[in-house]
């Protein structure tokens, strides 16, 4: 897509999106938030990360649970951290639709959502923001960062911090020699393990057999993760959000095809 | 015409014996005499101030040599043997006592880091790509033809031998502690990661402190074995207790060297290029990229603290610096027209001319050019934000739009796809991030 064009679609959406419709905030749409589904996760991205976790003042994205790192309280913020900490981390969230859905179902449970596209993380944003104000008490768990997980998860999270991270509908990069920028390898698997406590999850979903295959290979071969059998994850209320709530996974269904699901569980290497 | 000067200098921890690295080649000398030990070169004969050079007890094959400028050099413990990593990606294994060559290797990726294991009989090494690889030592004598080096990308990533651990950035260092448990890493995005060895897959911590690329690390001396020493493009060198991840100095080499203080990630700043250690008196030589001086700190494993002992001039650039099995600090620089390439100081960092003589006299080779000896640089980042970028071009465009005739259109769109290789220099970032 050419960049130039891209702009000048998004540039009309601002105004939109923020003018109140009896009371309630109109959701941003994401017709002004199109931008190709591929980043170069090797190139060198302006992001702002933190030196490391200790580092990072959460206080803008979730104001009700992290008070500000400078010490100035903005309106609507907290004085103090409520002493929760992020839990899930949703690894290329996209549009966000499985946090917006999560967000109720483990309603104390704070989680973030780390995309690369700057437009998408921008949506999603303003998504958030606008849920929070029109469903007052609820969504205050959830937000967004633009991130590139690859490189930087151990500037955001402690050791064992994480318990659940989803990477669903991942860019499958299907040539060969771009294999390296999948987001699930071995040497990879390996950081989400120090992040991940032991008995945490790691959800994978693709409608794209080959690489849920390849995915199912690494995680099979490596020492820290071990499947969790489909008869288990029956019970677990994240799984069939996992399936549907994205809004890539809503549109594999409405094509008609298939989503091969993989769960994987933290355990501790035992000599 | 210049004499090319040493990249590298390493000292055989069981022998009197440094080894210099220049271009493709290696010099073994003596350091008790200065005498050239093995060359992979011949010996040229330039003036030689009264000199005569000793026979070289060693020269290898000419087909042994290295095709290619030796990037990174490791000596084993035991001192039988130097491994060398070379730009066209061959690593290779040296005999240090026939200085024959016992084997060859085409590695994934050029490597930025090599290691032995306390009892030789592996290599470690970290690459460009961030992998890190635990290969035994006894390879075979030939290059594998299993891989040719352009056709790497092509081939499955599942065949041959794969990564203990991997950084999504370039790996710069790597360390192993003093009882092989575990290995630390450091890489371009400015993390410092301790994990287990072999089995890398457990991550222990990581260091994070530094503001700019991580160049080197190395485990402190001392009792504790519990400290490690780490240098950055952010002109800091810092100490950390690693398995806790935690720092406990951070040192300014600005303030050292009397400097005042920089921006974060400014272009030029002070860059820590590597380190020597002297583990008796437990000094330890910080060579700045660029820079005619070495910063020589002292630590104290007790106290857990560096302090600064002396700041050493040298006559050119340092390139690279170690100390020898008496404690004598060999350096090398990038010299001046007409001084030496390399010169030796004793445990006070008084300058030794002797030992040196032999070397600059007979050493090393003569070239036309000098070939960039400076690596560095392509680790700082060149990114700019993209808010600015779009905040910049929308001024542009109001101005153009407001009639201002000197306001360049904001972006040239592309005529065709093939326009997309003409590099355009004001804008890299952005393109990058949408296009890629």
């Amino acid at each position: 897509m050419d960049p130039v064009a891209g702009e000048k679609r998004h540039a009309e959406s601002p105004e939109e999106t923020t003018t109140p419709e009896s009371g309630e905030i109109r959701l941003p749409q994401k017709k002004y938030f199109r931008q190709r589904a591929h980043a170069n996760v090797f190139s060198d991205h302006h992001l702002d990360y933190p030196v490391s976790p200790a580092h990072m003042d959460w206080s803008k994205n979730f104001p009700l649970h992290f008070a500000p790192k400078n010490g100035e309280v903005a309106e609507g913020a907290v004085a103090k951290d409520s002493g929760k900490r992020i839990e899930f981390a949703d690894i290329g969230c996209g549009y966000g639709g499985l946090l917006v859905a999560l967000s109720t179902v483990f309603p104390d449970t704070l989680m973030l959502g780390m995309e690369i596209r700057v437009k998408v993380e921008e949506y999603v944003n303003q998504k958030i923001l606008a849920l929070r104000q029109n469903h007052p008490g609820s969504y205050d768990n959830v937000s967004i960062l633009r991130m590139n997980a690859m490189k930087f998860l151990p500037n955001f999270f402690e050791k064992h911090q994480l318990s659940k991270m989803f990477f669903l509908f991942p860019d499958p990069h299907f040539k060969k020699r771009k294999h390296k920028a999948r987001i699930i390898t071995s040497t990879l698997l390996s950081e989400y393990a120090y992040v991940l406590r032991p008995g945490g999850i790691i959800y994978t979903i693709s409608d794209v057999k080959d690489l849920h295959l390849w995915m199912v290979k690494h995680l099979d071969a490596h020492p820290l993760f071990v499947r969790i059998p489909d008869e288990e994850l029956v019970d677990d209320p994240a799984v069939e959000h996992v399936r549907t709530a994205t809004e890539e996974g809503q549109k594999v269904e409405r094509n008609k095809g298939d989503k091969y699901l993989a769960c994987y569980r933290r355990i501790t290497d035992e000599d | 015409m210049p004499i090319l000067p040493f990249s590298h200098i390493v000292h055989n921890p069981a022998k009197d014996v440094v080894v210099l690295s220049f271009g493709e080649h290696l010099q073994a000398v003596d350091t008790k005499s200065g005498v050239i030990l093995a060359s992979t070169i011949a010996l040229e004969e330039r003036e030689s101030n009264g000199l005569t050079a000793e026979p070289l007890t060693n020269t290898p094959n000419v087909d042994q040599e290295n095709k290619a400028r030796v990037s990174v050099m490791a000596c084993s413990k035991d001192g039988a043997y130097i491994a060398t990593a070379a730009d066209d990606k061959i690593m290779k294994i040296w005999d240090t006592a026939s200085w024959n060559c016992l084997g060859t290797r085409t590695l994934v990726r050029r490597s930025n880091a090599l290691e032995f294991n306390n009892d030789g009989s592996m290599v470690v090494t970290a690459d460009k790509f961030g992998d890190v690889y635990n290969m035994i030592r006894d390879i075979p004598d030939v290059v594998q033809p299993v891989k040719a080096a352009e056709n790497t990308e092509e081939a499955d990533e599942d065949e041959g031998e794969q990564p203990i651990l991997g950084h999504v950035s370039m790996a710069t260092d790597l360390a192993l502690t003093k009882d092989n448990k575990y290995i630390i890493t450091s890489d371009r995005d400015e993390h410092i990661r301790v994990s287990q060895y072999p089995k890398g897959h457990n991550i222990e911590t990581y260091c994070l402190g530094h503001t700019s690329f991580v160049t080197t690390i190395r485990v402190l001396p001392g009792a504790s074995q519990k400290y490690l020493i780490s240098g950055a493009g952010d002109a800091t060198v810092r100490v950390w207790e690693f398995m806790k991840g935690q720092e406990v100095q951070t040192f300014s080499l600005r303030d050292a060297l009397g400097m005042p203080p920089q921006e974060t990630d400014a272009e030029d700043d002070v860059t820590v290029h590597s380190f020597a250690i002297n583990e008796q008196k437990s000094h330890i030589a910080v060579v700045i990229e660029k820079m005619n001086k070495v910063v020589i700190l002292g630590w104290s494993d007790a106290a857990a603290k560096i302090e600064l002992v002396k700041i050493l001039e040298l006559e050119g650039q340092t390139l690279s610096v170690d100390y020898d099995r008496s404690g004598n600090l060999w350096t090398s620089v990038l010299p001046e027209e007409g001084k030496d390439i390399v010169a030796v100081f004793d445990s006070e960092y008084n300058r030794l001319e002797d030992l040196a003589k032999y070397v600059n006299t007979f050493g090393s080779k003569t070239v036309e050019t000098l070939p960039d000896l400076f690596h560095t640089e392509e680790l700082r980042k060149h990114t700019t934000d993209w808010r600015e970028l779009k905040k910049a071009r929308e001024e542009r465009d109001a101005a153009r739009l407001a009639g201002d005739p000197d306001a360049a259109p904001s972006k040239k769109r592309r005529k065709n796809k093939n326009s997309r290789k003409i590099p355009e220099p004001e804008k890299p970032e952005t393109a990058m991030e949408e296009e890629n």
